[in-house]
């Protein structure tokens, strides 16, 4: 009786162990994006993996994988201070084969950082990406759509994603943000544009805008939302106002028309 | 050909009186409900009048009927595109204001009333909202009675008349009036059958009378905007369309329909009338001119055994057949061509007919007179009474009701239809007041007889179902056989005692 009670407790056990052998895979799905194929990093931007003695803590990486990480860090003798998406969407087995597959990789066997492909941003073509003026090769949407920076447009611009302001800050500066811009780890944009990548061209100039907005600013969201409130406002009025010259001016039935007329 | 019968209406305005009873009896009978109050499924117009609802003839407002432009027959109200965007605001219905805000009287003040100085009285309160109110409109409140010739010079049809005589016709002792009584005219080609989205509405094939399947109907209201006489109505208590339904209950159990059966002056008349409603869609499309014509054509001869023929083909019954041939309407309005429409120009092909009013015996020839004599006010005609009749028979067209207003009516606007009625029906009435006068058929009669195209005999039979028809002359209704029908599922002695009983489906809103 108690074996068989046990039997589906067993069967999850195995499962979960079958999934957590493939920790290659999950790294390549889940990390690789911005931290390189070999876990090499950005030198300034994103820090490497490979060899960095962090991961030696299974621990500590499932919980950075899972809740993220912020703030100063130095690695290697080089200081970063971006910000890692949590991503609670990968499974703690999961994490933690990522983990296992971490302490396997040696500093040594991963090739020093590429320098990066040099392709010089233009952040004009940047803004014109990012406010849609020019269209993304792929047909990705443009990143006004859901995202909002300083000094772009009176009422803002989306406020599904986060202000960009000072993302070039946020995620290591402007080699950071190409490498997300092309491989985004944040879950809804990277569903957003599996299908549509920003070409290499897009990724240098949008991160180049980025940079350059990020001497801006940033705004409080209530400043948008206060305009947003007061445009709506003036627009009810004139609504009502031309829904009330329509009602002067409904034409009057013959029936009182004939009895105004009789009346006086 | 496809024969198919229809039961009509035909009202002779030469003998209405204007005392509503009809409408009383219809209003007793189907209208008195909730919901319904401002209903009237049968109206009877003060003509020139703006009507019920309040000018209702003015199609540039209520966009009804049909319009006929290169070569398509489209409903005036909107296009399929138009009709969707209007679904929820539909600009061209009627308002409460156009039809009135239905009253009645605080009866119970006259009981319960304090006592005091005055008599109490029963003052009038609304039926919708039971408030106190003070009446400004009704379903003839432009009769003669309202104290206002403003009604009257709204009236659609003085369209085109001449200003002056426009003018004479509220003139002081000069006014002239005459009664139109509507119901539905439960048209050949109707545009509230056209116009519904949900398909509620139907036109019996059996005998024609168009009718609302209240089960079907989903309140958008478009029959009501699309009939050109506003005769479909919005009951707002069950949120369903409801229209005259010819009292077909009635019908089927041989009885004339109530405002028939209840008409003081005897002016109505039922019959069955054969058609071809294969050749529906040609009479419709026509010009204006010539749809009068078009619409009598499609009417088709009972007698003709080829006709017979088909109908048989069609399983008309035999009994039909023989309604259709002693019809009173075929009468009227094939053989002696004295009754036509109204307003044939809304194409519905309106099936239920009118015989024009003749005027008043002294006619605007007396202004001509008190012209030609220099005085400006009001004369006694001096003309010899035999010759009074005779000078309106040549003079038609100064006939104090003007006959281009009766053209407006019931000819889209054509005299040349209006003329030869009138001289037929007065020629009838100068041989009449001869024989009773001279005491037989007169030479010049005779002459005037010839002259409107009338033999003796026809004069004779004209004047026979006009004054002196019996009940059954006036109402030749055709055998329904509804036990024949009730045969098939039951057993008809069964099905005839338990009348009346089983299930009621009451319409629901929104159903």
């Amino acid at each position: 009786m108690k074996g068989v009670r046990l039997y589906p407790l067993a069967l999850a056990f195995l499962l979960g162990l079958a999934l957590a052998q493939d920790g290659k895979a999950l790294y390549g799905q889940h990390c690789a994006a911005c931290h390189g194929a070999e876990g090499q990093g950005i030198p300034g931007a994103i820090p490497p993996l490979a060899g960095n003695p962090r991961v030696a803590d299974e621990a500590y990486v499932v919980k950075v994988v899972r809740e993220g990480l912020s703030g100063p860090l130095e690695v290697k003798g080089v200081a970063y201070s971006g910000v890692m998406p949590p991503m609670p969407q990968v499974a703690e087995a999961d994490a933690r084969a990522i983990a296992q597959y971490l302490k396997g990789l040696s500093g040594a066997s991963a090739q020093p950082p590429a320098p990066a492909p040099q392709v010089q941003g233009d952040p004009a073509l940047g803004r014109a990406l990012y406010l849609g003026q020019k269209a993304l090769q792929n047909g990705g949407a443009p990143c006004q759509a859901c995202h909002t920076v300083a000094g772009v447009g009176f009422l803002g611009g989306g406020s599904l994603g986060r202000d960009l302001t000072d993302a070039a800050k946020r995620l290591g500066g402007e080699a950071g943000l190409r490498a997300v811009l092309q491989n985004p780890a944040f879950l809804v944009m990277r569903e957003a544009y599996k299908d549509k990548p920003l070409t290499e061209v897009e990724a240098a100039a949008l991160a180049a805008f980025l940079v350059q907005v990020s001497q801006e600013a940033p705004r409080p969201a209530s400043l948008y939302q206060g305009r947003f409130l007061v445009a709506g406002l003036v627009l009810l009025g004139l609504l009502l106002l031309y829904q009330a010259i329509l009602w002067q001016m409904r034409p009057q039935s013959l029936a009182e028309r004939i009895r105004s007329q009789l009346r006086r | 050909m496809k024969v198919r019968a229809h039961v009509s209406m035909l009202f002779h305005l030469d003998k209405c009186i204007g005392c509503h009873t009809c409408s009383i009896a219809c209003k007793n009978l189907w209208t008195d409900r909730k919901g319904a109050e401002y209903m009237w499924w049968n109206n009877v117009e003060t003509r020139p009048g703006t009507g019920y609802p309040t000018g209702w003839e003015d199609q540039e407002r209520f966009r009804g009927g049909w319009e006929y432009k290169d070569g398509h027959l489209d409903l005036r109200l909107h296009s399929r595109a138009q009709g969707l965007f209007r679904l929820f605001f539909n600009p061209a219905l009627p308002s409460l204001d156009d039809y009135y805000e239905p009253y009645t009287f605080r009866y119970s003040d006259l009981f319960t009333s304090p006592e005091g100085e005055d008599q109490p009285t029963a003052i009038p309160i609304s039926m919708i909202t039971g408030e106190p109110m003070t009446p400004g409109a009704g379903p003839n409140w432009d009769d003669d009675l309202s104290g206002s010739p403003l009604y009257a010079a709204n009236d659609p049809n003085l369209k085109g008349l001449d200003p002056e005589v426009q003018a004479q016709l509220s003139e002081i002792e000069g006014v002239v009036f005459q009664y139109l009584p509507r119901i539905c005219n439960h048209c050949l080609n109707p545009a509230c059958v056209a116009a519904c989205p949900s398909g509620a509405i139907y036109k019996r094939a059996e005998d024609g009378v168009v009718l609302v399947n209240e089960n079907k109907c989903k309140a958008w209201r478009m029959c009501v905007a699309a009939c050109p006489y506003k005769k479909v109505y919005y009951n707002w208590a069950t949120g369903k369309s409801e229209k005259c339904i010819l009292c077909f209950p009635r019908l089927e159990t041989g009885q004339a329909p109530a405002c028939a059966h209840s008409c003081v002056g005897r002016i109505r008349y039922m019959g069955v009338l054969l058609y071809d409603a294969d050749r529906i869609p040609e009479a419709a499309m026509v010009p204006d001119e010539r749809l009068v014509e078009s619409q009598l054509d499609i009417i088709l001869d009972p007698f003709d055994p080829e006709v017979i023929a088909a109908a048989r083909a069609e399983g008309l019954d035999e009994g039909w057949i023989k309604a259709a041939q002693n019809s009173p309407l075929y009468k009227f309005v094939k053989v002696w061509r004295l009754a036509l429409p109204l307003h044939p120009e809304y194409r519905t092909l309106a099936m239920m007919f009118y015989v024009p009013p003749l005027s008043p015996v002294v006619a605007t020839v007396e202004k001509a007179l008190r012209a030609s004599q220099g005085n400006g006010g009001l004369v006694r005609l001096d003309l010899p009474e035999s010759n009074l009749d005779f000078e309106l028979y040549d003079n038609l067209e100064k006939a104090r009701m003007p006959v281009e207003y009766l053209a407006n009516l019931f000819a889209a606007g054509k005299k040349e239809l209006i003329v030869p009625i009138l001289k037929k029906l007065l020629a009838v009435r100068l041989l009449k007041r001869q024989e009773s006068l001279e005491g037989g058929v007169t030479e010049k009669a005779l002459r005037v007889l010839a002259d409107a195209g009338l033999t003796l005999e026809e004069a004779e039979a004209i004047y026979r179902l006009t004054t002196l028809p019996t009940l059954e002359e006036r109402f030749v209704l055709p055998p329904y056989h509804r036990e024949m029908a009730a045969e098939v599922w039951k057993d008809p002695l069964a099905a005839k005692g338990e009348a009346g009983f089983g299930y009621v489906q009451p319409p629901v809103r929104g159903e």
